[in-house]
């Protein structure tokens, strides 16, 4: 069954006039914005997600790093997931640097470097194919993962204080 | 309901491209961020999704194989050009991003194998999909690239083979909150809805049945189709969440780039395999859904301002309708080239589909009833409750996606 209906006129509606209309829009704007500015963290929460980026790329890097040893992945993306997770490692420890946080992660601050330094180390190996170096380093990372998913939990803790 | 063996065939056809074509990036992308980081609290979403496919799937092919008509230039019809603008420009906006995103998910899985950065990969992924849809017909892009597509299947094996608690599992198809952090739970509950109800399925279903020439003697063959194809693909979808709970949550691997995505079914399956089992995956996935959004937007477009328009048409019997997805191919390679981060890219768009989600379903309640269209085969009781549920759900996700966006995004 083919149809061929005619198109409708759609009914006309009034329509604010111009400059109500652009008032409107500034509104809807100041809004939006207004919504933004109160999406910004607080600092204790921004220190908090900086934290858990640093565990959840530090465990990536990890993961990236013995899939190569296991040769389960090629070199290729092993090298540019490392370099990836050295960048957004040594990102979450610029976005702690410069801001207040809380004393507990400024004490770290050390350990939380580390996983950056480590992820180039484990990207310079894997790229000269030295598969003792990876492992070692590998060894190093797993203990830093730990002492840096105790304090994130601690952080986590204390965030869900009231 | 008797099948011919014939139909019994093309049943048989269209649950294997369902399931091949169920995935795509946003589904991948949302499923394996929820996996990540709330385990299976999600899968109950999935469900969700599926069911209101179902449905709109079933009721855009009924509507296709009854009238003869696809659904946008029915809606063009009955509601106006007015309507077809507004809603056109929305879809065209929320359209280019979901194929930039598909395009993206291409470059990526080319990203994965080659170690050349995405960015590169953007431009020939675009002209592929191009030349498949400038030199194919419709029936062999739907249902190869579709077929292909069962190499996700994959992410059930890897599933399977991870033995996840099947308590936890269970419980997790109950609906629940996201404890803690309730904000991010709901965006990324928004997100899968927005991945797994995108507007371009229906219109690229109808369309279709169109373009295969369907009547009424499909109206069993499509509702199989919608109701086994769909709901056993949404077991893909699931197999995607379960290995990223299984792999990512123990770990505390929150999911933020595809690269980390690759890992799941990489450390799920023996030696090498997983990995490039990923990258077939994300690639032929997002190959099949770049075509069938790059044709959705082309389709809306021609049926609604009356041009010529048919996959299976030479390009030059339907130039502007070519030139439409040309256009769209085009525009949504650049955000890759740019080197817009491509998981980022996806859950925005995936969350605005959820916005643009009313204006899209809402239509279905009036013609789906529509006699002249539809004769016997209107909507029962059932079907309409469901539209209309769909329709207010629609509405909540349209309102809380933005706010949660700003939240929990």
């Amino acid at each position: 069954m083919r149809i061929a209906a005619r198109p409708r006129r759609s009914t006309a509606v009034s329509t604010p006039p111009r400059p109500q209309r652009r008032a409107l829009a500034a509104r809807a704007v100041l809004l939006a914005l207004a919504l933004s500015a109160c999406s910004e963290p607080p600092p204790a929460e921004r220190a908090a997600d900086a934290v858990e980026s640093i565990r959840s790329w530090t465990a990536t890097v990890r993961l990236a790093a013995e899939s190569w040893l296991q040769a389960k992945t090629p070199a290729a993306y092993t090298r540019l997931t490392l370099r990836k997770g050295k960048q957004t490692l040594g990102d979450a420890v610029e976005t702690l640097e410069a801001g207040p946080v809380p004393p507990e992660v400024e004490a770290n601050l050390g350990m939380l470097r580390a996983p950056a330094a480590s992820a180039r180390r484990l990207a310079e190996a894997a790229e000269r194919g030295d598969r003792g170096a990876v492992r070692r380093e590998l060894a190093a990372l797993a203990a830093v993962e730990a002492r840096i998913r105790a304090l994130d939990e601690r952080l986590a803790a204390a965030e869900a204080k009231p | 309901m008797k099948l011919s063996p014939r139909q019994l065939v093309e049943v048989a056809l269209g649950v294997l491209t369902s399931v091949g074509g169920y995935l795509d990036v946003g589904a991948v992308a949302t499923s394996a961020q929820a996996g990540a980081e709330f385990g299976f609290r999600h899968l109950w979403v999935l469900w969700l999704g599926t069911l209101v496919v179902v449905f709109l799937v079933e009721m855009a092919g009924r509507f296709a194989a009854v009238s003869g008509h696809p659904l946008r230039a029915a809606m063009r019809e009955r509601l106006g050009f007015n309507f077809f603008v507004a809603t056109s420009t929305a879809e065209l906006v929320v359209g280019v991003l979901v194929l930039a995103s598909e395009i993206g998910g291409i470059a990526l899985a080319l990203q994965l194998v080659t170690g050349v950065s995405y960015r590169w990969w953007a431009l020939p992924a675009g002209l592929l999909v191009w030349a498949l849809l400038w030199n194919g017909t419709f029936g062999v892009l739907e249902k190869g690239v579709a077929l292909l597509g069962l190499v996700t299947l994959g992410f059930v094996f890897a599933a399977v083979r991870l033995h996840p608690p099947l308590g936890e599992v269970a419980r997790g198809l109950i609906p629940g909150g996201g404890g803690h952090d309730a904000a991010h739970y709901w965006f990324i509950a928004v997100a899968i809805l927005g991945a797994l109800i995108s507007p371009y399925l229906f219109w690229f279903y109808s369309s279709g049945a169109v373009e295969d020439g369907w009547g009424e003697d499909h109206v069993s063959t499509n509702r199989m189709v919608a109701v086994v194809g769909m709901g056993f693909g949404s077991v893909v979808a699931a197999g995607v969440l379960i290995v990223a709970a299984m792999v990512f949550l123990p770990r505390s691997i929150v999911v933020d780039d595809y690269a980390q995505v690759a890992l799941g079914l990489t450390t799920a399956l023996e030696g090498s395999r997983g990995f490039y089992l990923f990258a077939a995956s994300l690639g032929i996935a997002c190959l099949g859904a770049a075509l069938e959004a790059a044709l959705a937007i082309a389709y809306v477009f021609a049926q609604g301002l009356g041009w010529n328009w048919g996959e299976s048409l030479r390009p030059r019997r339907a130039a502007r309708f070519t030139l439409t997805y040309t256009a769209a191919l085009l525009v949504a390679v650049v955000p890759m080239t740019l080197g817009v981060d491509p998981l980022a890219l996806t859950v925005f768009s995936m969350a605005l589909t959820a916005v643009v989600l009313p204006i899209t379903i809402f239509p279905f309640l009036m013609l789906m009833n529509d006699e002249r269209y539809l004769g016997r085969h209107r909507n029962g009781k059932l079907s309409n409750a469901v539209v209309i549920g769909v329709i207010a759900l629609a509405f909540v996700l349209a309102l809380v996606t933005i706010p949660l966006q700003l939240a929990g995004g």
